[in-house]
């Protein structure tokens, strides 16, 4: 190590190096080092955050150190160096490559980049929002070397493809587009490739900045692509013909195409019983209409078609909402204004202030409220509920959060009809979006019965003999061998 | 799949639905008005009309394949002639909105909210008609396939509340009724029925593979049997339910608190009229819009459909002022004109075909 840093960096002779100091300036981050070995002097040009010193001393520096005789660029590449990953580069590129992270060596007015890269990443761990009881408990990481290796695991076959892009002018992040090349449409991989390509903008952060360029209707509150944090969720929606796109500095790996029901179904659900499953799925979709409508039931019954009701029921509602100073649109906006501030809170607080927020959100906030009045029982429960059976499809929050606003306001204005309405014309808006050749209500709308095996229900693994019909693919059988 | 094609199972929820939704509010009143409890028979017979009129539909797609009815008939009686059918077709489109929006508030009112204002009712179905008129003929083929098991499960649950105490066999169905009321109930109620006259609007549309066949004959074969069952069931109630009998379905669940321990849960199930009101007046005001396009060769998607939504509202101040009224402006009225299109225009169809066999076929 000491050897590099001694390197006389004097006066630069070669274009290469000029031009580098140039591209990059003044920059303490950058790094020139020069070894004088016998008949000439080698140049490594790297930038010090980013490249391993170990690894340059051990597979650069100390077998050239070791050579007594002079050699050309093709010994030095060939024999000399021990590097696994190094590609011949050239004036035109060179700077690029520094500033992605690898080491360039120059020789003989000739380079070479070499990938010694090093950063911190954290090991794979299961996701906070996708914990398994059974199966795969490996999460995505922000590196996409990482992430890749996850996914390559799994597929150890040749029909894996990579489309390697770079998106962003300033942060020229890698974008990988992985599929199965005997399974996947080329139309929707091209479609892809082409969409990313089109992209113009200045830095890549996250996955979801590419998500909305693939997008049809990128103002629409609905999803139109899948945000997938596991490997093994990953690999199972591309044997079903769907591409992955893995972002570099992210989690979150997108897949395409995307359908509603997708969000129904959880790793789990391939990993236990699946009467069990049929049975979780079915209280899903409950959890889903109570997330989405029952706030706005909840006030077309008060204000409107209370007669709805047993008698008996009306006069525990009367007795409990009476004297309350708001009228029950205001109270029931108010218990949610309520507990969506007290859910960005806990999102945001430090762990240990968690449970002090709980205090304060159920005790002083809830029963407190109740108890002075400003709040009716009722009105807490069915927001506590709506609020919880929102999580019962966590990828669908933020859509059903907006949902549930709509149809709060639609139930206090024009009641069930208007809830009625809500949902034909919601229902139907989401029947319009047909992306990358997939209906987004499939199997259902169209009815696609052979895919309805693993829908709302799902059948044994044993009875999935074909791939998902809504999704276009090349390869339709996925279990052979049984008739 | 083009984005306003429809295949052959969505073409079949497509017919159900409009089969169904006009004939569950005044009309089995009317029935019953015109040939006493014989209006099962009638409701049969009406039911048998529409089959026929399917068969016709499937002989016009055998025969002209692809080919729209607006290239039908002005290669057989000219573009003049033509655009005077689509004229036609566009009036009774928009009476038949009219009839939808009638029975669509008088339901409401009775059933769900009897403070439900006419202008609540136009803010909650136009805008909505509107966007499935707008979002294609697709999107509405796929809204009326998700919904469409909700509606048939709503109505067997509606039959199901109100059958305990109905003692169905002992109606004498057939006894009661009349040839010559049965003759009545069809010919002065014709506006009641002829709403598939829509489905020849977008023919060109429908993707009819023969091997498909049966998933058209599921969804259309359930839904008349339902409404038949449905009839007698409200047939063999009638003098025991309310004595203004505006609405089937509300009729029919009139027992149902007693088999649901207080609940009025019945208002889930007869919410199912309110989706098939709005996916008819979406499939209506999608003709309309057509009928729009074809008269003017005009093809703005927006200004055709702001155009119907206008004529619309204009003559909803005009003929709806007490929907009850409408009903008996309909049944005097309406009838001669409905009469008129469900018969000269499919006859016309079926004069062209046999002299002209097809022979503009696009294939």
């Amino acid at each position: 190590m000491s050897f590099l840093l001694n390197v006389d960096t004097g006066e630069d002779k070669y274009l290469y190096i000029q031009n580098a100091k140039k591209a990059l300036g003044e920059n303490p981050d950058f790094a020139i080092r020069k070894i004088v070995v016998p008949g000439g002097e080698i140049t490594l040009l790297f930038l010090k955050s980013m490249a391993d010193r170990n690894e340059i001393a051990k597979q650069i520096i100390e077998p050239i150190s070791k050579q007594n005789e002079h050699f050309n660029f093709e010994t030095l590449k060939n024999k000399i160096l021990l590097c696994p990953e190094m590609e011949h580069t050239n004036l035109n590129k060179y700077i690029d490559d520094i500033l992605d992270n690898k080491t360039v060596l120059i020789y003989d007015n000739q380079a070479l980049c070499i990938d010694l890269e090093k950063y911190p990443g954290r090991t794979p761990t299961e996701p906070p929002t996708s914990p398994n009881i059974h199966g795969p408990r490996e999460g995505f990481v922000e590196g996409i070397k990482s992430n890749m290796c996850l996914i390559r695991k799994r597929l150890p076959t040749k029909n894996l493809r990579i489309e390697e892009l770079v998106v962003g002018r300033e942060t020229k992040t890698k974008i990988n587009i992985i599929y199965l090349k005997n399974i996947a449409s080329k139309k929707v991989v091209n479609e892809i490739i082409k969409k990313i390509k089109r992209i113009d903008i200045d830095g890549v952060i996250d996955s979801y900045y590419i998500s909305d360029f693939l997008k049809h209707k990128p103002y629409s509150l609905f999803e139109q692509v899948g945000f997938q944090e596991k490997p093994d969720i990953v690999v199972a929606k591309m044997l079903e013909g769907r591409v992955a796109i893995l972002v570099d500095g992210s989690p979150i790996v997108l897949t395409l195409p995307y359908m509603v029901f997708e969000d129904f179904q959880s790793s789990n659900d391939y990993y236990t019983n699946y009467i069990y499953v049929n049975l979780i799925r079915i209280i899903r979709t409950i959890g889903l209409l109570i997330a989405t409508v029952i706030p706005g039931t909840y006030l077309s019954i008060r204000l409107y078609s209370y007669k709805v009701l047993p008698i008996n029921y009306i006069i525990t509602i009367a007795n409990s909402t009476k004297n309350l100073p708001f009228t029950p649109f205001l109270e029931i906006v108010f218990i949610l204004l309520l507990f969506q501030v007290l859910y960005e809170v806990s999102l945001r607080l430090p762990q240990y202030l968690g449970l002090a927020t709980s205090i304060v959100g159920a005790l002083v906030l809830g029963d407190t409220g109740v108890k002075a009045g400003l709040i009716s029982p009722p009105g807490v429960i069915i927001v506590a509920v709506s609020i919880m059976a929102i999580y019962t499809v966590p990828a669908q929050a933020s859509t059903l959060t907006v949902l549930r606003t709509i149809f709060v306001v639609l139930g206090a204005t024009v009641g069930l009809v208007g809830i009625t309405c809500g949902v034909i014309y919601i229902v139907n808006y989401v029947n319009s979006l047909n992306y990358y050749d997939t209906p987004y209500l499939a199997p259902y709308a169209p009815k696609i019965v052979a895919d309805i095996k693993d829908a709302m229900f799902k059948k044994p693994l044993i009875e999935m003999r074909n791939r998902p019909k809504s999704i276009k693919q090349n390869n339709s059988v996925r279990l052979g061998g049984r008739k | 799949m083009n984005k306003e094609t429809i295949n052959c199972h969505q073409f079949g929820i497509i017919a159900s639905i409009l089969l169904l939704t006009l004939k569950f509010t005044s009309l089995p009143a009317l029935l019953y008005e015109c040939n006493n409890v014989g209006g099962v028979v009638s409701i049969s017979v009406i039911v048998v009309i529409n089959v026929l009129f399917i068969i016709l539909l499937f002989w016009l797609k055998n025969k002209y394949k692809n080919l729209g009815i607006y290239e039908i008939l002005s290669n057989g009686i000219g573009t003049l002639l033509t655009k005077a059918i689509y004229f036609i077709f566009f009036v009774f489109f928009i009476f038949k909105l009219l009839s939808i929006m009638s029975d669509g508030y008088g339901f409401i009112r009775d059933v769900v909210d009897e403070e439900f204002t006419r202008f609540n009712f136009l803010i909650c179905f136009i805008p909505v008609c509107c966007a499935l008129a707008f979002s294609g003929l697709r999107s509405i083929g796929r809204t009326a396939e998700f919904f469409f098991p909700y509606v048939v499960v709503g109505l067997i649950v509606s039959i199901m509340f109100s059958f305990v105490p109905v003692k169905l066999w002992g109606i004498g169905t057939l006894a009661h009724g009349t040839f010559s009321g049965l003759f009545r109930s069809i010919t002065e109620l014709s506006f009641w029925n002829g709403d598939m006259l829509a489905m020849l609007i977008f023919i060109d549309k429908i993707q009819v593979d023969k091997r498909q066949i049966k998933r058209f004959i599921f969804p259309y074969v359930t839904i008349s049997f339902l409404l038949v069952i449905t009839y007698l069931v409200y047939y063999s109630l009638y003098q025991q339910t309310s004595v203004f009998h505006n609405n089937l379905i509300y009729d029919i669940v009139q027992y149902a608190i007693g088999t649901s321990s207080g609940w009025h849960m019945d208002i889930f199930a007869i919410l199912i009229f309110i989706i098939c009101l709005i996916i008819q007046g979406g499939i209506f005001i999608y003709s309309a819009r057509d009928c729009v396009e074809k008269i003017f060769n005009y093809n703005n998607k927006t200004i055709t459909l702001i155009s119907v939504i206008m004529v619309l509202i204009f003559t909803e101040f005009l003929f709806l002022d007490d929907y009850l009224e409408y009903v008996v402006y309909a049944r005097m009225w309406l009838s001669w004109f409905g009469g008129f299109v469900m018969l000269i225009i499919p006859a016309l169809f079926c004069v062209l075909t046999i002299t002209r066999g097809g022979k503009n076929a696009r294939h």
